[in-house]
């Protein structure tokens, strides 16, 4: 739980209302300045295109930083890569590409297994089945799309998960918002956590169905809500619900939380409620044998009746997949939009999961499968716990691959991107809208691929970095051997 | 009978009066003299603040008590989560074993591939795949990460500039799937209370989008340019500076196979002060004489149409799909576009095999000669034999070269 100090909430909120107002007075300025312009004949009788209010924050507030952002790369995202420099020379409103590059400690690609760059075993396979398909079938799933290896990726998925069937689609956001309007309409309920992902939203928005929203990751609350609902029924004609699907997420990545699944799916059971875990973080990169939070948290994945994942995590490819009974997935390959309008996967991109997931089971030979799993889950427990000791604010559980670092305020967002940049460490800050207002934070994501002079050298930096943007806000734990060197709390 | 009432009301009010003249009606008491009719008002007065000061009468409120919840629970009985399987449901699409290419094996037997929308024949490429292998060798498959967030590679950002180049537009945005593009750009675009005017007979991406809106929607007959007028005049209002209007049309529309008359459409678009949404999945690349999709076909300046978007997974045989216009377009859609900011970005090998196939194109306009000579094949054939083809579709998914 983030715990927000007083003194910087104000700091927060005072930086932002200066911010607001310097952009209200620049837009003030600049309408004056306008209006002495002509309007172009092109525009006239039509409204804006941008409306002013949607692109406040883009113009006055993002772009001031944008140069955090949408940094290009010009190698494969693995532990190390080269982030290619940029420059500016209308104060960031346009920013250019240069041919030099300064290679960077990866700490923001969500590359939980070292999938990322070129593989010894997946990569051979990759080019080979490129030769064969082609890079894409221009089909959609029912009308020439699926090949052999799609066919093969739904058994290998199903098997690995621990489900009797599953359906895979060529992107993962599509996933979540083409399933849910097929399982649920109008006259259902959605119940979904207050952190789920924008494209469960969108897909809940899309089904037509009611939606309420339970506290994050609170299963007395949610017990609460759906009490409530299932005894009022419909709103305004009472009418009971004709069914209620309960949607959580494995691991938040804006959190780095896991779900508290037991009790979720004790919750649902006693009250007859279907359940929708979205894996999109948590497949691959936790539980023993990387089978997901169902593995970790002791739960059978028949309790779940749908499992949702995506490939881009921990697979190193593209794409989600939906695993459920098989009639649920008969079903949906009739019925779900996706399958019936979209262009089916890439086979390449097919192949790289189907080779992945061998090394992961082991059925490829080696044991580079349970190497990188535990080495990730060993990398994700040291460095979170080298943090807290340093004094940062870190959110998460243990065992989980993304950690977000508190930041706050809206000046140290480009601070710690562009200090840590300069020390060759690449981070990813996130803030508002994708965050609430005052809870901007910096998120690490570990891969197996970093080895323990990495995290070291990431630890260095990140330490040396926070000191000068004052983001300890912890008292930091003094060195085992004996040293007195207390860091103050800012 | 009426006389005897008034008669009895008369002598009733004589009486009343008789009372409040009478003699200590007529007392003086702080210097007011105390008519009868004060009285009565003074009575009223207190009847009034009696009558307030009671509580006025609320049903009482019967909360359900937890046993009466924890029966209803228990009573309530959900529907399954799919409906019956019926036979239909259980039938599987045929598995391809080979590239889906003009011929293709499903179950060891070489078959003629009518269903493929592979319309410039850019599948089995030698260059394309080259390019492809060369990339995935440098990054691998997935770029494993938002555009946002360290996703973007020199790759991404060539191919969006090859593509603004293609279109003579100045820039464009990728998208990591040629559905995404559509679903994206229309909410980023489109809020409450705008305005959309669409053709009947789009295609589920873009009846998605609408619905992802929240606009207000309204459809005009499919294809049917006077429906489309007589909509727009209905919607003509004074506040159209205000208010975002859009037209939404196909080029060439993926479930009837007819195209949009684009001419009549800006010229009413012009005529109404309405924008543009075309969405081009399949005329990109087979429209045109050099493929530059319904602008060129019809000879209209690209600055007219606000917004386009394609998906690449039909002509350019590469998967994800993209959005052009003016600048401010493009720039709005890097924050606003849900599918490019929430979304992993497309994986740089099929951004380097967008590029190759654009280049293709650029280079071999001749290729899109020989798609027309196999359509009107067809058209031929299909006149000769009288076959019954309602399904406009088999025309256009015709390959671009014949063996």
């Amino acid at each position: 739980m983030v715990r927000l100090p007083y003194v910087t909430a104000l700091t927060t909120l005072f930086s932002y209302g200066l911010l607001f107002a310097f952009g209200q007075l620049r837009d003030f300025f600049r309408k004056i300045i306008d209006w002495f312009k002509s309007t172009s004949k092109d525009l006239k009788g039509y409204a804006p295109i941008c409306l002013g209010l949607e692109d406040f924050y883009t113009r006055r507030l993002y772009l001031r930083i944008q140069d955090c952002f949408s940094r290009p790369i010009a190698s494969a995202p693995d532990a190390w890569f080269d982030v290619v420099e940029r420059y500016s020379k209308d104060n960031n409103k346009t920013l250019h590409r240069t041919s030099k590059t300064s290679k960077c400690l990866n700490l923001g690609s969500y590359n939980y297994l070292g999938f990322a760059a070129a593989d010894e075993y997946c990569t051979p396979r990759v080019i080979e089945s490129l030769k064969k398909y082609s890079p894409s079938t221009c089909s959609i799933r029912v009308d020439g799309g699926t090949t052999d290896l799609h066919m093969e990726l739904e058994f290998l998925v199903a098997r690995f998960v621990g489900k009797p069937a599953a359906i895979t689609f060529g992107m993962g956001y599509v996933t979540n918002s083409a399933i849910i309007p097929v399982l649920i309409g109008k006259g259902g309920l959605i119940i979904s956590d207050s952190l789920n992902h924008n494209s469960i939203v969108n897909g809940a928005r899309g089904s037509g169905a009611a939606v309420r929203v339970f506290q994050h990751n609170n299963a007395p609350h949610l017990e609460e809500v759906l009490r409530e609902q299932i005894a009022e029924g419909q709103p305004r004609t009472h009418r009971p619900w004709k069914k209620i699907i309960v949607i959580v997420e494995g691991i938040y990545s804006m959190e780095g939380e896991l779900c508290q699944l037991p009790e979720i799916i004790a919750v649902c059971k006693k009250y007859k409620v279907y359940t929708y875990l979205d894996e999109a973080h948590s497949i691959g990169a936790v539980g023993k044998s990387g089978k997901g939070v169902c593995e970790l948290l002791g739960v059978d994945p028949a309790d779940v009746d749908i499992m949702m994942g995506t490939f881009t995590k921990s697979f190193g490819s593209c794409g989600g997949y939906i695993a459920a009974s098989k009639e649920i997935v008969q079903y949906l390959k009739h019925a779900c939009p996706a399958q019936l309008y979209a262009t089916s996967m890439s086979p390449p991109a097919v192949q790289q999961v189907i080779s992945a997931l061998k090394v992961i089971l082991g059925e490829d030979g080696s044991s580079r499968g349970a190497q990188k799993l535990a080495q990730i889950r060993e990398n994700s427990n040291f460095f979170r716990s080298e943090l807290k000791k340093m004094g940062f604010e870190v959110l998460g559980d243990n065992d989980s691959p993304v950690m977000p670092i508190m930041l706050y305020n809206p000046a140290k967002i480009p601070a710690f991107s562009r200090d840590c940049l300069k020390q060759n460490v690449a981070v990813v800050t996130v803030a508002f809208p994708a965050t609430p207002l005052l809870l901007a934070r910096a998120r690490i994501c570990i891969s197996a691929a970093h080895s323990r002079e990495d995290l070291l050298k990431g630890l260095e930096v990140i330490s040396k970095v926070g000191d000068l943007v004052g983001i300890k806000y912890f008292p930091a734990e003094p060195p085992k051997h004996g040293h007195q060197a207390h860091k103050k709390v800012e | 009978m009426a006389s005897a009432v008034v008669n009895i009301a008369t002598a009733a009010l004589d009486w009343v009066a008789v009372a409040f003249d009478a003699p200590f009606a007529g007392a003086v008491v702080f210097g007011v003299h105390i008519n009868g009719h004060l009285v009565a008002e003074v009575l009223l007065i207190a009847v009034l603040l009696f009558q307030l000061t009671r509580k006025s009468y609320k049903p009482p409120k019967k909360p359900l008590t937890e046993k009466e919840i924890d029966d209803l629970c228990e009573e309530w009985v959900p529907e399954p989560l799919h409906p019956p399987i019926t036979k239909e449901m259980k039938v599987e699409p045929p598995t391809i074993e080979s590239a889906a290419g003009p011929h293709t094996i499903i179950e060891g037997k070489e078959v003629v591939n009518f269903a493929s929308a592979n319309y410039l024949g850019l599948i089995g490429n030698e260059n394309i795949i080259d390019s492809c292998v060369a990339s995935l060798e440098k990054y691998g498959v997935g770029s494993c990460s938002s555009r946002v967030f360290y996703g973007t590679t020199n790759d991404h950002i060539d191919c969006e500039t090859r593509i603004a180049k293609f279109m003579s537009t100045p820039d464009s945005i990728l998208y990591s799937y040629g559905i995404s593009a559509i679903f994206s750009v229309i909410p980023a675009f489109c809020k409450k209370g705008d305005i959309i005017v669409a053709d009947e007979g789009v295609h589920w991406g873009v009846q998605n989008g609408l619905h992802l809106s929240r606009s207000t929607v309204v459809y005009f007959k499919h294809n049917d340019m006077a429906s489309l007028e007589s909509t727009l005049e209905k919607l003509t209002n004074k506040k159209a500076e205000k208010v975002r209007r859009y037209i939404v049309v196909e080029a060439l529309y993926q479930n009837s196979g007819q195209i949009a008359p684009l001419n009549s459409i800006v010229r009413l678009k012009e005529k109404y002060h309405f924008r543009v949404i075309l969405e081009e999945s399949h005329s990109f690349g087979v429209l045109g004489n050099t493929g530059r999709g319904l602008t060129e076909h019809y000879g209209i300046p690209i600055e007219k149409i606000d917004i386009i978007t394609a998906g690449m997974g039909n002509a350019l045989a590469t998967d994800g799909g993209f959005c052009t216009g003016s600048g401010r377009v493009v720039d709005h859609q890097r924050l606003n576009g849900s599918g490019y900011v929430f979304s992993a970005s497309l994986p740089p090998y099929l951004a380097n095999a967008a590029i190759a196939a654009v280049n293709y194109l650029e280079d071999n306009p001749s290729v899109l000669t020989v798609l027309r000579r196999n359509i009107s094949l067809v058209w031929e054939v299909n006149c000769i034999c009288l076959l019954d083809i309602t399904c406009v579709h088999v025309f256009i998914i015709f390959r671009g070269s014949l063996f």
